[in-house]
Order: structure tokens, then C-alpha cells, then sequence
């Protein structure tokens, strides 16, 4: 492949960048943009004079760095277990074949068509009864039914990828199966984990109908209810709504390019090893 | 809701056995202790946060042990999670509703009934309001505070355009918006010398109640859309003149982020909410902190020689049915609408909720428009059990937007709008 | 048949265990509201037995014959069909040529696009939606004013959703730039897997490009772009944040799809039966839909 890379493909990578990116840079521009700027006509492509206001302002929020913490508490929580629960459940779908099997595949396509807000108030209604209304628990548990299909149907797909002729050779050599799991599907599943992990870090974090309906206490509301929280009754604060949104996204970025560090990196080794 | 008593048993247990080994934390948010949780929308916290403070410095004398738990809801998503909260067991105290959506709520017997001699001056109390609150007789809730639209203007551009003040009658208007026609819009293609975006709805129904028209009549006890009467139609046709004449932004905009797109200071006139002028003024809205000053309010005239009818949109505060203490909320409800209070209210360039005071208010304050525009009278949407359902499809928007681009002739577009109004203002 | 060889070493019971803990949650949190949403569909619910708890009164198939007996219900399927079959074909599209251009360009071209793709993931929907409907504004819009430097175009106060199938362009672009992220950056893990020796003999045997792709990075690939596609599908014919949002919370009835239609219905006109109706026919028709793919999959799925 490295034959074929040329300055025509990255002048057209970088074109492509521009193009998808665009709506991001607007995002960070307008947090950098004072109020009567933003809306200003022809456009300005570059800040005039960049302000720290509108950050200023999102970050005056009394109790935005409680509602950080709980997004991070409910995302993290949200994408472990559902990471380590769903590659179970991948690994059988792709590996064995059992009795209900296909019932189970049909099951987890199923969940994933069914529109969420035709869900929210049963779901209400039922953590209500068992009292988990207001609590951590409760959102993570509820996420974690809308990323679980997604997860094992995404790692089955990267598991089936994988050769099964590597996977018995290692058996073979006397890895049992799960060393054969950890030391030749785990390293070559890493990139497939990576994307399902942004994916369900990504759902848990933007996510504000079901959130907001399910917890009360204003602590213990995510940065996506206080985003929400720009659009007051006297018109939209869009500076500080993006700023808000940029300081929203910078975590999942950055534990995008934590995760695919640690992993690409960690389980490769592993893999030499192996 | 369909499983209630019979199959959940089995599937809670289950759940149980799960939550019991993770960290149940969940508690409620009524009935258990000494708590009292009350639902106020953001208004409550972004202009008057001493109102709520006061009052809970009150109540905390009078019920020593009795902590109250205010949580701001956003207007866009609060009854969205009030239905879900309602069918559930822990319900709010107090909840803030608005006055278009009481009387659904009242008909399905979501509110706990209100002895009215219990509050201070419920005997003035705006029919705006206490209408609202009243459903064969019975009162369910209390009126909390009312806004009134009125004329907004940039002083600064009438001086340039040369009027001397503000309109006081409809001609005077039209010939001050002739003039900044003239002078400002001349220099600049995007200057609006009157801001009407074609689905603000609450702007366009004025004129057609100010025509003696009506958005629906009750008729037998059944409602029916009354937009496509010749008075009715003559009010939207009066409208659509003023779009052709004074307006030159999208028509097919509403006045949601009307603060924002004034500040921008393409606008000479704008018919809005008093606050909305401040805001106009404040980066929190999205306004520009320097055109703070150049704004001044006063009370729209209307095509027939009176004031034009202002819309009273205005908030009350009702107690659930569920709730399990009824007696503190009345309590907590009463001191946060009492006269005192209603003195903070108007402190901070509110409305109060009665006639009594609505007097007290400074005529020469940015205010006093307002007051006088309530006072005189004004009107609110009709208080069938189907009204918010008319209000979530959007019915008026559209038929105004297709009036407002032509895509229709008023009378078509309102006879379309009155045959999706009697589909759904009767259902409860 | 590998399954079969593997058997000696393997408990019966190892995948049941396996797909225990997802059955479990499953089962716990979903079972109970989706039951109780399809009972729902039978039943008309009001707001006052929403709210008092009792039993609404069973209606049989009344509220499925009221929809499927609507021709405005067919209508918006025709369209959300339609926008469905649009979206995945250009998100797969888009995706499967960013991933395969992302294999052929410098590091540090890769490390722009995954970064920008990445931002474009963790935007939220909520403020996606407002840069979105900003940047088509027709009196502050930058795409207007960008498009009227063109010459022979004037735009300038072109408000793009007053012709549906205008305002449906813009909402597809919306949409597939949401999730143009998952689809590239799945793509490209996909095309990780591929081991380049394959390739690489294959064009040292003299394979143009296309034909390397096609019988050697395609099969490898499969399982994934086919998942791809589906959960595209899925989420694209279910589509309501962008719609809602573009559509500043009114989204005209030109506008409605079938999810829209059916939040609408429950939430708005209070007919939670009908909008439950609307969900459960979704639903069918998505898996009517799916049923090729599925028969495919449960087949594949076995020799794998």
C-alpha cells in the first residue's frame, strides 16, 4: 500500500478534512466570538478580536464541574461494562453455535429499532418503581440497553473478521481458549474496540432526553442537560452554548486519542508476544 | 402504565436482584422526609432568584424541619418529564405551569383542587390567570405572574429618521415605520423597519383579535376553529400588509431568537415582550451589551383605535394530585404569591398576577406599557382541553407562514388551519 | 465448519454464559417497557389514566387501522423510505471512500482526518443542529452568502426549508456528516484487518485497483460494511434530533418521518396508543426490511 501514496491523495485528505470539518470550526469560532459578532453579516471567517467571555460564562455555571463529573462517572461506566459484557456475548455469536443462537441475533437487532422516545416514559415508570429514579445507577443501566446491541453487533463483525485458523493454531501451541482469545482476537479486535468504545462514550455523553427525565437533582445532571441550558426562555446565548459544546467535546477527543494509544499500542506488543 | 398491577411484580424483582448489587441511590423526591420539592421554570432563577430566596427563608421559619428542593426546569422539555414524573409515585410539590397548559392537565385530573380564600388577593387576581386556573368551578391552581407584549423601538433610529416619539396611534405608527423605511432602509437592503417573522404567531393573532376575530369559539360546550371568519381574516390580511410593507428578513422564521436578530441592529420596531428589549442588550441572550439604552417600549396601537390586544402569556402554580403534601405546598405557594412577593415581581420588571397591583407599576418605567396594555384588556388562547395539542402541531405557524410567503391566500390557508384545529381541540 | 472441529475442548454451557449478562440487562431494563409499549398499541391510552394509573380500555386493532387507513401515514412511510435508502447509500458511500482514502495518505494527513472525524463524533446532535440551521440561515446564512459568490447565483435570503425537498437536501447532508465518523472510522478498522501481503501479492499478480478491492479487501471487509449498512439503516429510518432540531421544535407535516410523526403523536397530541401504534409499525416495517439481510446473516453467521 505504501507504493501507492501520493501528494494528489493527501491534497484530497486534507480537501476532505476542510470540507467535514468546517461545521467544528464554526463551533470553536463562535466560543471565541463576543455576542453581537455571531450573527454578523457577510460572514467573518476569523475571529476579530477573540474574546474568553463566553467560556468565561459556561464556566461560571454553578454546578458544572458536578455535572462533569457525572457525565464522566456515566460514560466511563457506560463503555466499561458494556465493552466487557458485550465482547462476551460477540465472542459466542461469532464462535459458537448454540440452541437460540439466531433468536438471540434477531433480538439484538430488533432493540436497536425500536425509537427511543416511545421508550422513555415506560423506562420512567419502571426504574421509578424500584426507586432508581435520581440515580447514576439507573442512567448507566438504561444506557447501557441502548449501547449493548450496538457493541456486540459491531465486535461480532470484528471477531468474524478475525481467521479462525489463527485462533486454533494458538490452541494448538497450548494456549487455552481464552489465552488464544486474549493473545490473538484481543490484539487484532483493538481497532473494532476502539471505534465501539468512542461510540458508546459518544451515545452516554450527548445523550439528554432520557437523562434529563431520569435524574432531578441539578448536581447530578450532565454537561448535556447543561448544554441544553443555553436556550433560556430570553433567546439562545449561542457563544455560550458553544463554548459550552467545546469545552463538551474536548473529553471525548481526548479519550479517543488516550484509547487508541493505549490499545493500538498495548495489544500490539501483546500480539508480538504471543 | 398498561402493566401496572400485573406482570411488572416479576420483572422488578428481577431488576431488583440486580440493583441491589450495584449502588442503589436512588431516593425520592417527595414523601420521604422532611422535604418539599417544588418545579420552577429557569425565569425563577435567571431574573427573580431573591423571590425564591425570601420565600424559603419564610417558609423555613413557619415550618421549622421542612427543607424545600427548588429544581429549574427549561419550558422546552418540562412537560416532557412532567408526564413522565405524573403517571410515577414521586411527584414535585409545586409545579410551575404555564397558562395555555393548565386546562389540559386540569381535565385529566393531574392537579389537586385549591381553596382560593387561602391566598392573598385571590378576589383581583387577573382573569388571564385565575381562568386558567378554573375548571367547573374549582380552582387548581394559582396565578404566579403574566407578561404583555407591547412596541419596542430603537431611540437612536427614530431620532435619525426624524420622529419625534414614540406612536400613539396606528396611522402615527405606520408613518414612523414609513420614515425609518425611508431613511434606514434605504441605506441598508436588510433593514426591517418592522420585525414580524411569518410564524410568530403570538404577533399575528393579535391583529386578528384586535379585528374582533377569534382563534376558536366554544359552541355547545365543543370548540371549533374560528380563523377563517371575515373578522378573523381581515385581522390576517391587515398583518400580511404590514410583512409586505415593513418586513424584509425570512418570513418563514418565528420570533424564537428575536432578541438575537434585533441586536443586530437591522430592526427599527419590534412587537415583543418588555424583557425582550433588555435582552436585546445582554450577551446572556445573545443581544450586544452595547445597544444597551437605545431601546424604549410603548403600548401598540391597533388598527381598529384601541391598543392592540396583547397575548397574556403568563405562569401559575398548581399542586399534583399525588402529592403527599398538599397542605405545605398550598403553604409554600401562598407566600410566594403574596403581596409582598408580587412587590419583588415587579421589582424586577415582571407583571404581577393581579389587578391591584398592576396599577402600582410605574407608568414611565419600561414597564408601564405593559401594565397598561394588560390592564386594558388583552387575550389569551381559548381554554379547551385540546388547546396544547393545537399549539404542538404547529397549526398557526404553518397557516401563518403559508399566508406569509404566498403560498396560500389568507382565506384558504385559514380554512385549512380551522379544519386541523377541530380535529384535535376537543380531545382530551 | 470450524465450530464443529473446536467442539472437543468446549462446554455446552460456555456460550450461554457468554451471552448471559447481556440477556440479563436486556431483559431487566428492556423487557417490561417494550411489552408495555406493544400492549400499549392496543389499548387508548389518555392522559388521565396516564396520570391516575388505571387501566386504559383495550381498542384492539382500532389504532393500527387508524393508521395503516391514513394515506398521510403512507405518505410519510414513502418519504422516510426514501430518505433512508438516500443516507445509508451516500453514508456508506462517503465512509467506505474517507476509510480507503485514509489508507493511502501521509501519517500525518491521517492524524488531521481521524481528529477532524473524531470532533465531528463528539459534537452533539443539539448543537450540530443549531450550527447546522445557522449555517443555512436565509438572512445570516454562510452556505447563502458562500454560494452567491458564485457567479449567475444569487441566494442571498434563500430559505432552503420552504421547498421540502430542499430542506430534506439539507437535512441528508446533516445526517450522513453525523455519521460519517462511525461509518469511516468502522471502515477503517475493517481495512485494518486486511493483511497487506494479500494485496500486495494480489497487485504483484497484476490486479488493478479495483479488483484488489473487489476480491481481496471486499471479503475481508464484508461482515463489517454489512453491519455498517444495517445499523445505518436503523438509526436513519428512526431519525428525529436532526429533523426536530433543523425544524427549531415545528417541524411542518411536510417534514414529518416516522419517527418524528410518532413522537408527535404521543408527545404533543397526548395519543401515546397511536404514537405506540406508529413505533410498533416502524418497527415491522424496519424489520420487513431487514429480513434479506437477516436470512443472509443468520446463514453466514453459521459457517463462520
Amino acid at each position: 500500500m505504501r507504493r501507492r501514496r501520493s501528494l494528489g491523495h493527501d491534497l484530497l485528505g486534507l480537501a476532505l478534512a476542510a470540507v467535514v470539518g468546517f461545521p467544528v470550526y464554526w463551533m470553536v469560532l463562535t466560543a471565541f466570538r463576543p455576542a453581537h459578532e455571531i450573527l454578523s453579516l457577510p460572514p467573518r471567517f476569523w475571529p476579530g478580536r477573540p474574546t474568553f467571555d463566553n467560556f468565561a460564562r459556561a464556566l461560571g455555571t454553578e454546578t458544572f464541574w458536578a455535572n462533569v463529573r457525572s457525565s464522566v462517572v456515566i460514560g466511563l461506566g457506560t463503555v466499561l461494562v458494556s465493552l466487557v459484557v458485550g465482547t462476551l456475548a460477540a465472542f459466542a455469536l461469532a464462535r459458537f453455535r448454540f440452541a437460540g443462537r439466531k433468536a438471540f441475533v434477531v433480538v439484538i437487532l430488533i432493540v436497536q429499532m425500536v425509537p427511543l422516545t416511545a421508550l422513555i416514559i415506560p423506562v420512567y415508570l419502571l426504574l421509578n418503581d424500584v426507586g432508581m429514579t435520581d440515580s447514576i445507577t439507573g442512567v448507566i443501566l438504561t444506557y447501557l440497553v441502548f449501547t449493548l446491541p450496538f457493541t456486540v453487533w459491531m465486535l461480532r463483525g470484528f471477531i468474524a473478521g478475525v481467521p479462525v485458523e489463527l485462533e486454533e493454531a494458538a490452541m494448538v501451541d497450548g494456549c487455552g481458549r481464552l489465552g488464544a482469545f486474549r493473545r490473538v482476537v484481543l490484539p487484532l479486535l483493538a481497532p473494532g474496540i476502539i471505534a465501539t468504545s468512542v461510540f458508546a462514550l459518544v451515545q452516554a455523553w450527548n445523550e439528554y432526553v432520557l437523562v434529563y427525565v431520569l435524574l432531578s437533582s441539578p448536581e447530578k445532571q450532565t454537561v448535556s442537560i447543561w448544554l441544553v441550558s443555553f436556550q433560556t426562555s430570553f433567546g439562545t446565548d449561542y457563544g455560550g452554548l458553544m463554548a459550552g459544546a467545546t469545552l463538551t467535546a474536548l473529553p471525548v477527543v481526548v479519550f479517543f486519542l488516550v484509547v487508541q494509544r493505549r490499545i493500538a499500542s498495548g495489544l500490539a506488543v501483546g500480539a508480538v508476544k504471543g | 402504565m398498561a402493566l401496572r398491577s400485573s406482570h411488572r411484580p416479576l420483572a422488578l424483582a428481577l431488576f431488583l436482584s440486580l440493583a441491589a448489587a450495584g449502588c442503589g441511590s436512588g431516593s425520592g423526591s417527595s414523601g420521604a422526609g422532611g422535604k418539599l420539592t417544588v418545579w420552577l421554570a429557569v425565569d425563577a432563577q435567571e431574573s427573580w432568584p431573591q423571590l425564591v430566596q425570601s420565600t424559603n427563608d419564610r417558609f423555613a421559619k413557619a415550618h421549622p424541619g421542612v427543607a424545600v428542593d427548588v429544581q429549574y426546569q427549561q419550558w422546552t422539555t418540562k412537560n416532557q418529564k412532567l408526564d413522565a414524573v405524573l403517571a410515577g409515585k414521586n411527584v414535585p410539590d409545586v409545579v410551575e405551569m404555564g397558562n395555555s397548559e393548565t386546562t389540559n392537565y386540569i381535565v385529566n385530573g393531574a392537579f389537586a383542587t385549591l381553596d382560593p380564600s387561602r391566598f392573598d388577593q385571590s378576589g383581583s387576581w387577573l382573569p388571564a390567570l385565575a381562568d386558567a386556573c378554573r375548571h367547573d368551578g374549582r380552582t387548581y391552581c394559582v396565578p404566579y405572574y403574566v407578561g404583555a407584549r407591547v412596541g419596542v423601538y430603537r431611540t437612536d433610529y427614530f431620532t435619525r429618521a426624524g420622529v419625534a416619539g414614540p406612536p400613539r396611534t396606528y396611522p402615527e405608527l405606520m408613518s414612523a415605520l414609513d420614515r425609518l423605511k425611508g431613511t434606514l432602509g434605504a441605506e441598508d437592503p436588510n433593514f426591517s423597519a418592522l420585525y414580524m417573522p411569518g410564524r410568530y404567531w403570538y404577533a399575528a393573532m393579535a391583529w386578528v383579535k384586535d379585528a374582533g376575530g377569534e382563534i376558536a369559539v366554544q359552541d355547545g360546550g365543543r370548540w371549533k376553529g374560528a380563523l377563517s371568519s371575515p373578522k378573523s381574516v381581515a385581522g390576517l390580511t391587515e398583518w400580511k400588509r404590514l410583512i409586505d410593507a415593513y418586513y424584509v428578513g425570512d418570513r418563514a422564521k418565528d420570533n424564537g431568537d428575536q432578541p438575537g436578530v434585533v441586536a443586530q441592529g437591522r430592526v427599527g420596531v419590534f412587537y415583543g415582550n418588555t424583557w425582550e428589549a433588555d435582552a436585546a442588550a445582554d450577551e446572556h441572550a445573545g443581544g450586544d451589551p452595547k445597544l444597551k439604552g437605545r431601546f424604549a417600549t410603548f403600548p401598540f396601537p391597533g388598527p381598529s383605535g384601541k391598543l392592540l390586544p396583547p397575548f397574556l402569556g403568563g405562569s401559575t402554580l398548581a399542586v399534583p394530585v399525588k402529592s403527599t403534601r398538599k397542605d405545605l405546598a398550598a403553604d409554600w405557594i401562598g407566600m410566594f404569591t403574596d403581596r409582598q412577593s408580587q412587590q419583588t415581581l415587579i421589582a424586577a420588571n415582571t407583571l404581577p398576577n393581579n389587578t391591584a397591583q398592576l396599577a402600582e407599576v410605574a407608568a414611565g418605567g419600561i414597564n408601564g406599557p405593559a401594565a397598561q396594555a394588560a390592564a386594558t384588556g388583552g387575550w389569551m388562547t381559548p381554554f379547551a382541553p385540546g388547546w396544547t395539542s393545537v399549539e404542538k402541531s404547529n397549526v398557526l405557524p404553518e397557516m401563518l407562514e403559508r399566508i406569509a410567503n404566498g403560498k396560500a391566500s389568507v382565506q384558504d390557508a385559514a380554512r385549512e388551519a380551522d379544519r386541523r384545529i377541530d380535529e384535535v381541540i376537543n380531545e382530551r | 465448519m470450524s465450530a464443529d472441529r473446536g467442539r472437543r475442548r468446549r462446554p455446552r454451557l460456555l456460550p450461554y454464559l457468554l451471552i448471559g449478562p447481556t440477556v440479563l440487562a436486556l431483559v431487566l431494563v428492556l423487557g417490561y417497557p417494550l411489552v408495555d409499549m406493544v400492549v400499549l398499541s392496543f389499548q387508548d391510552m389518555t392522559r388521565e389514566q396516564l396520570f391516575s394509573g388505571s387501566s386504559p380500555p383495550w381498542a384492539g386493532l382500532r389504532q393500527f387501522r387508524r393508521i395503516l387507513g391514513d394515506a398521510f401515514f403512507w405518505t410519510v412511510v414513502a418519504r422516510t423510505v426514501l430518505f433512508t435508502a438516500v443516507c445509508v447509500a451516500l453514508t456508506v458511500f462517503c465512509g467506505m471512500v474517507t476509510a480507503l482514502l485514509m489508507h493511502r495518505v501521509s501519517p500525518w494527513v491521517r492524524s488531521v482526518i481521524s481528529g477532524v472525524l473524531v470532533m465531528v463524533w463528539a459534537m452533539p446532535v443539539m448543537v450540530a443542529g443549531s450550527i447546522f440551521r445557522w449555517l443555512f440561515d436565509a438572512d445570516y446564512g454562510v452556505v447563502n452568502w458562500l454560494l452567491s459568490n458564485l457567479p449567475g447565483v444569487d441566494l442571498a435570503k434563500h430559505n432552503w426549508f420552504t421547498n421540502p425537498w430542499e430542506g430534506f437536501t439539507v437535512i441528508v447532508a446533516v445526517v450522513v456528516w453525523g455519521s460519517l465518523p462511525f461509518a469511516a472510522i468502522t471502515l477503517r478498522a475493517a481495512l485494518a484487518q486486511v493483511p497487506p501481503e494479500l494485496e500486495e501479492s494480489a497487485v504483484l499478480d497484476g490486479a488493478r485497483p479495483f479488483q484488489v478491492f473487489r476480491h481481496v479487501t471486499l471479503p475481508v471487509i464484508r461482515p463489517v460494511l454489512l453491519m455498517v449498512t444495517t445499523l445505518t439503516a436503523i438509526w436513519d429510518f428512526g431519525v428525529f434530533n436532526q429533523i426536530w432540531l433543523m425544524r427549531g421544535g415545528q417541524p411542518e407535516r411536510e417534514y414529518y418521518l416516522l419517527g418524528v410523526y410518532s413522537f408527535i403523536e404521543s408527545f404533543a397530541v397526548n395519543r401515546y396508543s397511536t404514537g405506540a401504534a406508529i413505533a410498533l409499525v416502524t418497527v415491522v416495517l424496519l424489520l420487513a426490511g431487514s429480513v434479506v439481510y437477516l436470512r443472509q446473516m443468520l446463514r453466514t453467521g453459521e459457517a463462520e
